[in-house]
């Protein structure tokens, strides 16, 4: 186990990729194994907070005093064994994604950050462009080997429900607390997950570093598709581009059955011209799918089921692009994981603090959030970016006011805050809450579901010492 | 106007190699058309657009798997293809393989042959310069810009020198390479991909092309290996001081330096 104190040694990790400033720790503690890490903990005192790869976006591994433990060195990836591969919580997506090229499998969460580590993405319960068809990363977690802040460790299978209790290797058990908050119905990354009859693998995974440590994490994968239909559409009106999301997704399981829709408005795609100067000149909006296709002899069917589908709509046929081979697929994600790249840098030339929107909302109130988004950002007059997980009626708007501005742009974030909780849906689809969005999350569950959650958490760190200032 | 654009496929430049067995291998990659040559079927497509009635002609040598890149190239706007695929093409080398190409060329009428610059596998730059010497006509590498007359019967072509550009103009039949720069290649539209299935690829042998005796110039590869790993960096954190002070002190005590 590596245990330092300079400060050179913990700068480091007192960063993410929130900009949040003001973080402090006494001491990094890097345990080898699980083991090592339950029996440091079992004589630790102070307030604990979990380091991934630093690529949240919500400050959550940015303690404000007590120690850090970076889990970098359980970075182990097993070989895949039935459709599962066990993974220690420092391998980041990238790597597991270039070790499973060969295999024929395939993991479907894809967060747009590939550097991110797999630990942290059970923390958020990451999401990604593919949730749309095949869910989010608590979808594909089997199975966990988790440590309590109290050093008691244990196993954690999928089926454990919380009607029974939670038992630990010492012996020792914990009972689920009895609670009446339920989560929206929508995607959702705000606050610890519970439904009625859940397994307890659920509540931890999405719990931003607050219940317990993942030291193991057994993930399920699904056989590699052949190939994926994929293309990037443009259209010249973003209404256009909106309205044919409902139609796709009433054929969900027939032949029209992406498992993407990614959209870019037309703030987005002017900034991508940057860098992808075929984007053709007059479009305004732009769609990205793409479509699982399992076995090859299947891809003419999808392809003929997707030209005469759009073949009828309002779209610059034409103009758009369709990927052939993995080449192309790969330049559509990067036209996507562009966007916020080239947000990122206006920002830091700017020095402007990201403000970024991750709120969704049900189905059934797509097409009112699109029109007041749309109807919001043009009262206020302020420069924004749109772009997102269109399936889920989750988008990413990432206001971009001048300096005088910054307050209209609190003004906008709060009014569409309001706006999608009278809707039931949530202020953070898939970044977490962490320490950024607090305040909001108090408006979206109230003081009792506040309540209930600190329950939950008394269950398992009585003393509220694990990522303190979380969430809670 | 009649175009031949000559078309190889090659590994995905993203790809990660091994070398097994003195053989490049990279399971699960995929493969692609060679970038350059990209840049030559893109131009191809858009002097199409400017003259309608051109015929793009698309020559590529290779195994079966070749088929892929010729699908995506008709995709792009190219009318049709010719595929020679033979065992006896395995292994030759630039000079032997642009006498094949030279001999399937005899029976495809022409005005302009447009390659790659270079083939980013071998990256050997030979084919293109040879295949023009065998047909016995002029050629011009490297190329960022192609201006025809009205009447397309000269060209005027501007070609990469160091620290800036040439520009030369020569009559047609001619034969260009092509450099990054010169376009960006498009990405196929669904009426391209779903037009492509009906276009016409004509697979040949050596004995269709009739090569002549191309002899044995081949190229053995007596070894492969990667290229030796970099060290990993460092990144030194912390304030200036501490900083500049570490960095010595590597420098000085681990580096040896100085």
């Amino acid at each position: 186990m590596i245990r330092k104190t300079e400060p050179a040694f913990i700068a480091p990790y007192l960063r993410d990729a929130s900009n949040f400033s003001g973080g402090s720790a006494e001491e990094i503690v890097i345990p080898e194994t699980s083991d090592e890490l339950a029996i440091f903990l079992q004589n630790e005192i102070r307030p604990v907070t979990i380091a991934g790869a630093g690529t949240g976006l919500t400050a959550s591994r940015i303690p404000s005093g007590g120690i850090i433990i970076s889990l970098e060195l359980l970075n182990k990836i097993g070989e895949v064994n039935e459709g599962r591969i066990q993974v220690g919580p420092a391998v980041t997506l990238n790597e597991l994604q270039s070790f499973l090229i060969p295999s024929g499998w395939f993991y479907p969460p894809n967060p747009t950050e590939t550097w991110a580590s797999l630990g942290g993405t059970l923390a958020t319960n990451a999401s990604g462009s593919r949730s749309y068809k095949y869910g989010v990363t608590r979808d594909f977690v089997e199975e966990v080997e988790l440590v309590l802040l109290d050093g008691r460790k244990t196993v954690l299978k999928r089926g454990l429900k919380i009607t029974e209790p939670l038992k630990f290797e010492d012996g020792s058990q914990i009972l689920f607390p009895d609670i009446s908050y339920q989560s929206p119905e929508c995607k959702n990354a705000a606050g610890y997950f519970v439904r009625p009859g859940m397994d307890w693998l659920d509540l931890f995974i999405g719990s931003d570093g607050t219940l317990g440590i993942f030291t193991k994490i057994v993930l399920r994968l699904l056989p590699c598709p052949a190939d994926f239909v994929s293309g990037i559409l443009f259209f010249t009106e973003e209404r256009s581009c909106w309205k044919l999301i409902p139609k796709i997704k009433s054929f969900k399981g027939q032949k029209i059955d992406p498992c993407s829709l990614e959209y870019f408005d037309h703030n987005a795609l002017d900034r991508l011209k940057s860098k992808h100067n075929n984007i053709p000149s007059h479009s305004r909006a732009a769609l990205f799918f793409e479509q699982d296709v399992l076995e090859l002899k299947n891809y003419d069917l999808v392809m003929e089921n997707w030209y005469e589908f759009l073949s009828a709509e309002n779209i610059m046929l034409d103009d758009s692009w369709f990927a052939q081979g993995t080449k192309d697929i790969k330049k559509f994600h990067d036209f996507r994981h562009d966007v916020p790249i080239i947000i990122n840098e206006e920002n830091s030339r700017a020095g402007r603090v990201k403000l970024g929107t991750d709120m969704a909302v049900p189905d059934k109130f797509f097409m009112p959030m699109m029109e007041f988004y749309q109807e919001t950002l043009k009262i206020y007059g302020l420069d924004y970016v749109m772009f997102g997980h269109l399936g889920d009626n989750h988008l990413h708007i990432n206001l971009l006011p001048e300096e005088s501005q910054n307050d209209k742009a609190k003004q906008v974030y709060d009014q569409m805050v309001d706006q999608i909780l009278e809707w039931r849906g949530t202020i953070s689809a898939e970044h977490g809450i962490g320490k950024l969005k607090k305040k909001y999350f108090e408006k979206m569950i109230g003081a009792d579901g506040l309540n209930d959650l600190r329950k939950i958490k008394a269950c398992l760190d009585p003393d509220n010492r694990l990522g303190t200032g979380n969430i809670l | 106007m009649k175009i031949i654009v000559c078309v190889k496929q090659v590994l995905d430049t993203a790809a990660q190699i091994q070398i097994e067995n003195g053989r490049v291998v990279s399971p699960g990659s995929s493969r692609i058309i060679n970038p350059y040559d990209e840049f030559a079927i893109e131009e191809a497509v858009r002097i199409k657009e400017k003259k309608p009635d051109t015929e793009i002609t698309l020559l590529s040598l290779g195994p079966e798997g070749v088929k892929d890149s010729i699908k995506k190239a008709l995709a792009m706007g190219a009318d049709k293809a010719v595929h020679l695929m033979d065992a006896k093409f395995e292994g030759l080398d630039s000079y032997a393989l642009a006498q094949v190409l030279a001999c399937a060329i005899e029976k495809i009428p022409y005005d302009l042959i447009l390659c790659g610059r270079q083939a980013v596998d071998v990256d050997r730059a030979q084919t293109g310069p040879a295949l023009a010497t065998f047909l016995d006509i002029p050629f011009v590498t490297v190329v960022t810009g192609i201006e025809f007359s009205d009447d397309f019967q000269n060209a005027k072509i501007t070609r990469q020198v160091e620290g800036g550009s040439e520009v030369r103009e020569l009559p047609l039949p001619l034969l260009l390479t092509c450099q990054k720069g010169l376009n960006e290649p498009r990405l196929p539209s669904l009426k391209g991909i779903m037009a492509a299935k009906k276009k016409e690829v004509l697979t040949l042998s050596a004995l269709d092309v009739e090569t002549l005796d191309i002899g044995d110039n081949r190229v053995i590869e007596e070894n492969l290996c990667l290229p030796p790993e970099r060290k990993k960096g460092i990144i030194l954190q912390g304030s200036e001081e501490e900083i500049s002070g570490e960095l010595v002190r590597l420098l000085r005590e681990e580096e040896k330096i100085i």
